[in-house]
């Protein structure tokens, strides 16, 4: 026979027990063993249990016997509990009948023994075979544990030989039996750590001579010289010991190492004779209970099996046979039950351990709970084989529109992918090979009918050595719509943009060019590549390159809306104006993110406002030539007649040059109309002196004025820098109005002073007044204020217009107060020049 | 105003306007002689050198800035002093581009006309 063949058990971790072969046939058996404690509780359960009675052996841990039963049953057990448990040794056999954890019940035949006194097991064995058809009880009972027996303990750990035998000490103690332990030093001075912590006065007991020992290498020493032992020696003085110590007491134990010590010293034979002579003893002498403990290691390999079955051969049967049937010797039978309680007693510890963990574990799942509780995002946490919900937050079950205790049961991939089918098929499988999942958009409808969203990350991993699944579920479906929404708004703009006849760019916020629409290819002939960027500006005319980009760069700049004239080429060569306008777009910060702009073809209109332009340009020359010359006849006929012609005739003479002044300010004002229209309207400033112009300016106005009579009131005492006649021409306008829309007053006022460090001039009149509606508009090309009730006016309705734009290229500014009926006032200011 | 036998040229081609400066002129006692095409001015005659030109700016023909050039380049015609005449837009910048000593648009007045003569008679004499 071989035990722990491979591992040195003692390189092994801490109640880590290696499976002892016996032990694996216990956990292979077809019978379900249980492990009871002293109070019928369950502290080891063999796998047979879960194919029997559908539990973990691990789910039964702690539970008292008598609850596997029925409710009437269960009496039953705790009969066979009391019977049992207070005689050591004895085995009680009955049917019993136990629930399974379907609710189902089971026939069983149950076997108990106390095995509570033997050391190493400690235990109540139940051994539980399902009841057949036909099958005949066994027979054969149990060997009283007899008080000759002899114990023998093969053990890993000194903590789980000291466990024993304290046990079986502090058990003989308690019955006022006698204790002789012969042992190391070292397992000496821990047992009686061990049984004085336990409550046991050693020091009373030694004297009282109940509780002796003796160090077990000093013992040996007495009866054994070399390999030879002599059993005479031996029989003297431990068969003295045991019968001294034996006197008024009910019984003796003993506890030896001596032999483990023989063996580990390597005397075999030597061993095996002190083995002999313990039994020899036994016989001879009163009776006495031994115990004896040997570490495995001692017995690794092949080497000493010999040895070792003579060994065990040598103690007494005190294990059932019928249990194990196929275990052959009893010695076997032992050591398979002495393993199992090990590995009840390690699980105990790891109990132990797990619920220390599982304290700092609740604690660490408290934090964990309040998170998950208080997510946003929908969590649920799946079982990793099935796919089945096994915890679900608020906010999950928010988002799918069911309680947490609807969703716990069921399968993710009913709950989650019921639209998604091939996602459902493959869901386990693909996350147990990448542990990891994310969909970034399922669709899935609210209960309540709203279309839906959702991104899922799904994690595959360990808590404790347990896999799980958790999967955070997110609704997307605002950002989704958006999404949507801007996809369509963006074909509809996409539409737009290839469909209408503009030109239409896109810029970055640095100005290059990332889109142009197909007018642009069609127009220039370019392909896309030559005309993104920066490479657009090849398509501008030369003369117009600096004055563009002067005016994108101030655009990118600034902010400011862009928009200018300049030619772009055509595909066949030929420059066609264009004007070009684009805007910025901002995010919610106020950053430009993109420009938007579009470039239309106005070379049409361009060339139409030429030809107008040079059509009023070369009418106003054509005009003034005939008025040229009636002038100057009319001037001489004035100067010829003077002294000689009636005053009537005179009268007539100045009519017609009045009229003709009138006619040849119309002209210059429609030429300055063409003049302004093409920005052509030129300028000749130079340091002037304000009052004197002005003065100048009503002298000459009064003279030709025979209803009003201009006021001039303060002064400026201000040099400006502008155009003297364009600035007369400002004045002469503004006065002939006050009186042209006076005409029942007689008097003007023009004013001159000061304000902000500017040079201002205000011209009123007393005449019909302007109403505020009209105010906004008095100052664009051909308006005129129309009232039916009003007699009318004559004029183009430019002057104003005119006026406006020198004041505005001499920086100036423009306006009027003015009621209706109550006369206006026309300010203009001018910046100083210094 | 002593103005008598002080030679005027006028260069206009429009037959009204020369005869309404000639009638002008002459009321006030000027030497006036006309032409209406610029090109005649490359004749003129050595002893009979015109004490002011007023000359209309766009002429049929050879146009009135060139003609201008043309005799202050001259040095016999260089210090004739040239009031120029034009109905045209920015007519006064060109003249002085031109050369011309003075500018007067059309259509003007009458006092006009004679004082700025005077002044260019008086301050070439």
């Amino acid at each position: 026979m071989t035990t722990t063949s491979s591992n040195s058990s003692s390189s092994q971790k801490a109640r880590k027990l290696k499976k002892h072969p016996s032990q694996t046939y216990i956990e292979e058996s077809q019978n379900i063993i249980l492990l009871l404690n002293r109070q019928g509780h369950i502290t080891y359960a063999s796998p047979a249990l879960t194919q029997l009675m559908g539990y973990v052996p691990e789910e039964l841990l702690g539970r008292a016997l008598d609850s596997l039963a029925p409710r009437d049953e269960s009496r039953i057990l705790r009969i066979i509990l009391k019977e049992v448990q207070p005689s050591p040794g004895r085995t009680l056999k009955a049917e019993v009948v136990l629930r399974c954890k379907d609710n189902t019940t089971r026939r069983f035949e149950g076997s108990l023994t106390n095995l509570l006194e033997v050391p190493g097991i400690e235990a109540l064995l139940y051994t539980l075979s399902p009841v057949r058809e036909g099958r005949l009880a066994p027979s054969t009972g149990w060997h009283n544990m007899g008080a000759t027996d002899h114990f023998v303990q093969f053990y890993e750990h000194d903590d789980f030989l000291l466990h024993s035998l304290s046990g079986y000490v502090a058990a003989g103690l308690a019955a006022n039996e006698g204790c002789i332990v012969i042992a190391s030093a070292e397992h000496l001075r821990k047992l009686n750590e061990l049984l004085q912590t336990q409550g046991w006065d050693i020091d009373a007991a030694s004297k009282e001579g109940t509780y002796v020992t003796a160090e077990a290498t000093e013992a040996l020493s007495w009866f054994v010289k070399g390999e030879k032992l002599d059993e005479k020696r031996f029989s003297r003085i431990f068969g003295g010991l045991i019968e001294k110590t034996a006197i008024n007491r009910p019984h003796v134990r003993v506890y030896g190492e001596m032999v483990a010590l023989l063996w580990a010293e390597g005397k075999q034979t030597t061993a095996i004779q002190l083995e002999d002579c313990w039994n020899n003893l036994q016989h001879s002498i009163c009776p006495f209970s031994l115990f004896c403990a040997y570490p495995i290691r001692s017995f690794q390999g092949d080497m000493h099996s010999p040895s070792f079955e003579t060994i065990c051969h040598q103690h007494s049967q005190v294990i059932p046979e019928e249990s194990y049937t196929s275990l052959q010797s009893p010695d076997e039978r032992l050591r398979a039950i002495t393993h199992l309680q090990q590995q009840a007693l390690s699980l105990w510890g790891e109990i132990a351990e797990r619920k220390q963990a599982e304290e700092k574990l609740r604690i660490s799942e408290v934090r964990y709970r309040r998170l998950f509780e208080a997510s946003k995002d929908g969590i649920l946490i799946l079982h990793p084989h099935s796919g089945s919900i096994t915890d679900a937050n608020p906010a999950i079950a928010q988002l799918l529109g069911r309680s947490q205790e609807e969703l716990i049961g069921q399968d993710i991939r009913q709950v989650l992918l019921s639209r998604e089918s091939t996602k459902a098929e493959t869901f386990l499988e693909e996350l147990q090979q990448k542990r990891f999942l994310h969909y970034d958009s399922l669709f899935l409808p609210h209960p309540d009918g709203t279309p839906q969203y959702l991104e899922c990350v799904c994690n595959l991993y360990k808590v404790d050595e347990h896999e799980l699944i958790q999967c955070n579920i997110r609704d997307i479906t605002e950002r989704k719509q958006a999404e949507k929404a801007l996809r369509k708004a963006e074909a509809r703009l996409r539409f737009l943009a290839e469909s209408m006849p503009q030109k239409v760019f896109i810029a970055r916020p640095d100005g290059s060019i990332d889109y142009v629409n197909p007018q642009w290819y069609d127009f220039t002939g370019l392909p896309a590549e030559e005309l993104l960027g920066w490479s657009w500006l090849q398509c501008l005319h030369p003369d117009d390159k600096e004055a563009t980009l002067q005016s994108w760069l101030h655009a990118l700049k600034s902010g400011e809306p862009l928009e200018i004239e300049h030619r772009f080429r055509r595909a066949n060569g030929v420059y066609c104006w264009h004007i070009s306008r684009a805007i910025p777009i901002r995010d919610d910060t106020g950053q430009i993110t993109t420009w938007i702009g579009s470039t239309t073809d106005i070379d049409e209109q361009k060339q139409l406002e030429e030809r107008k332009n040079a059509f009023i340009s070369m009418a106003s020359h054509e005009l003034k030539t005939p008025v040229t010359s009636l002038k100057g006849f009319t001037q001489i006929l004035q100067r010829r007649l003077g002294k000689n012609a009636d005053s009537q005739t005179l009268m007539f003479l100045n009519r017609m040059d009045s009229q003709l002044k009138k006619l040849t300010a119309l002209i210059t004002d429609l030429l300055d109309i063409s003049k302004i229209e093409i920005g052509k309207l030129s300028f000749h400033k130079e340091p002037l002196d304000l009052d004197t112009l002005v003065q100048e300016t009503v002298q000459n106005v009064q003279e030709i004025s025979s209803t009003h009579h201009i006021q001039l009131q303060g002064s400026t005492n201000a040099r400006i820098y502008g155009d003297r006649d364009r600035l007369e021409q400002v004045l002469i306008n503004l006065l002939t109005n006050a009186m042209k829309y006076s005409p029942h007053a007689d008097t003007v006022i023009i004013r001159l002073d000061r304000q902000d460090n500017k040079a201002r001039i205000a011209v009123q009149d007393f005449g019909i007044g302007i109403a505020p509606e009209h105010h906004h508009n008095i100052f664009d090309r051909f308006y005129r204020v129309i009232d039916s009730e009003e007699q009318t006016y004559p004029g183009l309705g430019i002057g104003l217009y005119i006026t406006r734009t020198i004041i505005e290229r001499h920086e100036g500014q423009l306006w009027l107060e003015s009621q209706k009926d109550k006369g206006s006032t026309f300010y203009v200011t001018l910046p100083l020049y210094d | 105003m002593t103005s008598t036998g002080k030679k005027v040229l006028i260069v206009d081609d429009d037959p009204d306007i020369t005869l309404a400066l000639a009638a002008m002129l002459e009321d006030e006692g000027y030497d006036v002689t006309t032409i209406d095409r610029g090109e005649y001015l490359e004749q003129l005659p050595e002893q009979n050198m015109p004490d002011v030109i007023l000359l209309d700016m766009l002429l049929s023909g050879v146009d009135g800035r060139e003609i201008a050039r043309r005799l202050k380049q001259q040095p016999a015609t260089r210090h004739i002093p040239i009031l120029m005449l034009s109905a045209h837009p920015n007519a006064a910048q060109e003249a002085e581009k031109a050369g011309a000593d003075d500018f007067l648009a059309k259509p003007f007045e009458l006092d006009e006309l004679l004082n700025k003569v005077a002044l260019h008679l008086h301050s070439s004499a």
